[in-house]
């Protein structure tokens, strides 16, 4: 009797304990997490691939958008719905949502049973046997259900990370191809120009009325573009890679291309005042190591407890003597704090603690200099852009134009004055560069920040 | 007397300023100018006696005056004789005097100021009363002149009165004859005119840079005897050449010999004014230069003797012919000849690229190299790019109006006449004999040749 009674209390525990286990394992929370940190449109469109329906329309959704020329958020978008790496991130959401609700069971009761036959005679065995149930379990289930929540929410943190980081990565990689391909086709002019200079020299030559030496000085600044060319090519195809790789592209989708040019800077800058506060408060790292310390801190109470008496167990106990005689009683099962009182495993956790404290601060110091170094490239690659936007180039043009009234007049050659407008192809390569290297250091802000935008000044530039 | 005439006039008598009123003794008037009629200007009129400084009221008034021109040299008179092209839009033209205890007194004032050399074509120079060169100083041999030397220049200056027979301590070398004049400082020179001819004068301080910057004047002396060598019309000019790099405005000193802009009395072709003379005429032309260049001077459709040089004038029996004449480094070359070839007739430096202005140095030699195809290309990246030379540079004149060139700077050949662009700059002018001429010696335009007498398309 007792004993069904103690069984059915122990299968009652037991399917208190255990919940099935979700299959979206948290991650609708991922989503909500990352609604507000990645552009209106895209937020929608973070799905976990799990051989469903839906699948397919996000695979038609990654069709669509390669069928166009790709703007930046839709080359993000395509990192989201396709980058396999991101997809075997979200399984750590269903690991760790398995912990959690194995945190939640009890512990199986332990059933023995041993038999000891007469060595004389025919008497039948003898019966021992006993059923003994880990009863302070039910005391700390609560605590490490908690622990393997703050865990989960630990990794539901860390994968909303992995996607703020590969749409960062992603705007990233986009704004260095189209960089890249803004950059090369101002080489390819230069080669143009390279060209017509070395045409008009061969004329020259061929016309008796400059030297073999002149022609082959323009023929080698030719040769030097092309060479610069060539390399500007190189840097378009390697950045292109690095940019299909993000958006896991195998080679069959490749006919995609990039849209547009780039984007000229804002009008606002993030204020500078706010970077630190926003990254501090958003970042999703942080975020996650926060959880972790808050999870170790759960875990105090529970170190030494659970190191101490994890052997003890309650149950009922039983023999069938050889006269078929049964005697039942209760089982118990301590063990002895003689030589183990649980200060090593609570010194252990303490210090687990204090190392996650500790790994905490450093991140945030880590975070808040990245902030400080990242702004600092921002602001000094607008300085950069606005002033090669708006004094070299313009400059560069009216030496251009200058030098073309000299050569009107006859008092310059037009050998000079092509040489002017090299140099203001070359001020906007510079112009091209520094515009990529604003947009990066922005991304790299907005990645800090966890994928939130930093609030901007009211005033255009910011300090600087 | 017309309103461009009065506002000459008030424009010089502004620029004076209290150098003007300085000459005269009395304040400097307007009005006293605009009662004058500029007709009467060859006549001399007796003015009346109330008017206080009569004579230099009347001298005053003739510096700005273009038309008209005096028909006759009237010589040991105090009227101005000879026509200094293009003072009509300065103040330059004859220097005014007034009579001082019988010396004739001048004044000049050294300063910086800006002269277009052609219309938009402006150079920061340096020069007397507003003018480079410096009003012509006319005089009479037996005269006693004193000239007063206003320095308003950043730096020391001197008047060297080059070619004048003078005592020792009257000949300007600064540091030789006499101290320099320092900035703010007024002196005077003063000597009697024992000879009569052409001569100049210029700055022997600093001469290098004070001449390179437009520092210079003629000095013409009219013979006693008015008798001697009579002409009808007598010009003086001055050559100088000048380093005013495309697109500057301020003649660069430091330039030897690299010059590129060619003047005649401070202005280039076509700005330089026109020679108009009556068929039959005697024309004296009296030429100056103070430049580090020399000028063969080359006169069309005539024949010219040389009657003098800055040492006097040449004896009748050894005067030559000539259709160039040579003017060297510092002397002055007086030539006459008589306008008995009616038309239109070129007269101009020789040199090829004195007739012309700036022109670079460091470009490429475009001659006879084709550039099609290469220009299209070239155009791609240097709008408006336009391929020029293959043929030569003929075509520069009529391209000129058409692209833009630096600024400050005149195009390299410029002009048109009546029958096309002109292609030239520089030192270059016309004169225009006519057999009927206006009195006032107004520009009777372009010559139109008689049927017959022009060159004619053959094939
Ligand atoms: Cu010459």
């Amino acid at each position: 009797m007792l004993v069904r009674t103690l069984a059915r209390v122990a299968l009652l525990a037991a399917v208190a304990g255990c919940a099935s286990v979700p299959p979206e394992a948290g991650f609708p929370d991922v989503q909500r997490q990352v609604a507000d940190r990645l552009p209106p449109p895209l937020a929608q469109r973070v799905a976990w691939k799990r051989g469903d329906a839906d699948d397919q329309a996000a695979a038609q959704a990654v069709k669509d958008l390669l069928s166009h020329p790709l703007t930046a958020d839709g080359a993000v978008q395509v990192a989201l719905l396709n980058n396999s790496g991101l997809q075997a991130t979200y399984e750590d959401l269903g690991v760790a949502q398995a912990d959690l609700v194995q945190a939640g069971l009890l512990r199986n009761p332990l059933l023995s049973l041993a038999t000891e036959f007469p060595t004389r005679g025919d008497g039948p065995p003898k019966l021992e046997f006993s059923v003994v149930a880990n009863f302070l379990d039910l005391l700390w289930i609560p605590a490490r259900r908690r622990v393997a929540a703050e865990r989960f929410e630990q990794v539901k943190l860390a994968t909303s990370a992995q996607i703020i980081d590969l749409a960062a990565d992603t705007r990233a990689a986009y704004i260095r191809h189209r960089a890249a391909l803004e950059n090369a086709r101002a080489q390819a002019q230069a080669t143009m120009a390279e060209q017509a200079a070395y045409d008009l020299m061969g004329r020259l030559a061929q016309a008796g009325n400059v030297s073999e030496r002149r022609l082959a000085t323009e023929q080698a600044a030719l040769e030097e573009a092309r060479v610069d060319q060539a390399e500007a090519e190189g840097e378009t195809v390697a950045t292109r890679e690095t940019l299909a790789r993000l958006m896991g592209l195998s080679g069959d989708e490749g006919a995609w291309s990039v849209d547009g040019t780039l984007p000229d800077l804002p009008p606002h800058e993030p204020d500078r005042a706010m970077v630190e506060t926003a990254v501090v408060t958003g970042n999703l790292s942080l975020a996650a190591s926060r959880r972790a310390v808050a999870a170790k801190a759960e875990s105090l109470g529970l170190a030494g407890a659970d190191s101490l008496w994890s052997e003890s167990a309650l149950g009922v106990g039983g023999e069938r003597e050889t006269d078929r005689s049964l005697v039942l009683g209760p089982a118990f099962q301590l063990p002895l704090p003689l030589f183990d009182q649980g200060q090593p495993a609570a010194a252990k956790a303490v210090a687990e603690y204090r190392q996650e404290a500790r790994r905490v601060m450093q991140t945030a110091v880590d975070l808040r200099s990245q902030a400080r170094e990242a702004y600092d490239r921002l602001a000094r690659a607008r300085d950069l852009a606005t002033r090669y936007h708006d004094t070299v180039i313009p400059l560069q043009e009216r030496l251009v134009r200058l030098g073309m009234a000299e050569y009107n007049f006859m008092l310059t050659s037009p050998f000079e004055v092509m040489a002017a407008r090299q140099a203001r192809i070359t001020a906007y390569r510079r112009y091209i560069a520094a515009v990529r290297d604003y947009w990066l250091a922005d991304g790299d802000l907005i990645r800090l920040a966890g994928g939130r935008q930093i609030p901007t000044t009211t005033q255009p530039g910011g300090p600087s | 007397m017309s309103i461009w005439a009065r506002r000459q006039i008030l424009k010089s008598a502004a620029l004076l300023g209290g150098a003007g009123a300085l000459l005269r003794g009395t304040k400097a008037s307007a009005q006293d100018h605009s009662h004058m009629d500029m007709g009467s200007m060859t006549m001399a009129p007796k003015p009346a006696p109330a008017k206080p400084a009569p004579m230099a009221t009347r001298m005053k008034a003739a510096a700005p005056v273009t038309p008209p021109r005096p028909p006759r040299l009237v010589p040991g008179t105090d009227r101005p004789a000879t026509i200094t092209l293009n003072s009509g839009t300065l103040n330059g033209g004859t220097l005014p005097f007034v009579m001082k205890d019988g010396v004739k007194e001048f004044h000049l004032t050294a300063h910086e100021f800006e002269q277009e050399f052609a219309p938009g074509f402006k150079v920061k120079v340096w020069g007397y009363n507003g003018s480079t060169p410096g009003p012509t100083i006319e005089a009479v041999e037996g005269d006693r002149v004193r000239i007063l030397v206003t320095n308003r220049l950043p730096e020391a200056t001197s008047i060297h009165w080059h070619g004048i027979l003078l005592p020792s301590g009257m000949d300007g070398v600064a540091g030789l004859s006499a101290p320099p004049i320092p900035p703010g400082e007024t002196w005077a020179y003063e000597f009697t005119l024992r000879q009569h001819g052409t001569q100049m004068y210029h700055p022997h301080y600093d001469e290098m840079v004070q001449m390179a910057v437009g520092m210079m004047g003629m000095f013409v002396i009219h013979p006693k005897d008015a008798a001697i060598g009579p002409v009808d019309r007598d010009y003086t000019m001055m050559l100088h050449a000048w380093a005013i790099h495309p697109g500057t405005s301020r003649p660069d000193p430091a330039v030897m010999l690299e010059h590129d802009t060619w003047t005649i009395n401070g202005r280039v072709f076509p700005a330089v004014e026109h020679l108009v003379v009556k068929t039959g005429e005697r024309v004296r032309l009296r030429i100056g230069n103070v430049s580090m260049h020399e000028h063969p001077m080359h006169i069309h459709g005539h024949h010219m003797w040389v009657t003098g040089t800055d040492g006097g004038m040449i004896p009748e029996g050894a005067r030559w012919p000539e259709t160039t004449i040579q003017v060297p480094v510092g002397t002055t070359r007086t030539v006459e000849f008589v306008a008995d070839n009616p038309g239109d007739w070129a007269f101009h430096c020789h040199k090829g690229h004195h007739a012309m202005n700036t022109m670079g140095h460091d470009i490429p030699n475009f001659l006879g190299v084709d550039q099609r195809d290469v220009a299209r290309d070239m155009a791609k990246q240097l709008p408006g790019y336009m391929p020029m030379g293959e043929g030569g540079m003929g075509d520069m004149g009529a391209m000129a109006g058409m692209m833009p060139g630096p600024a400050n700077t005149p195009p390299m050949m410029t002009g048109t006449g009546p029958y096309g662009a002109l292609d030239m700059g520089g030192m270059v002018t016309v004169i225009k004999v006519r057999d009927e001429v206006a009195a006032d010696y107004r520009d009777p335009g372009w010559y139109k040749a008689p049927k017959g007498t022009m060159a004619w398309k053959v094939g």
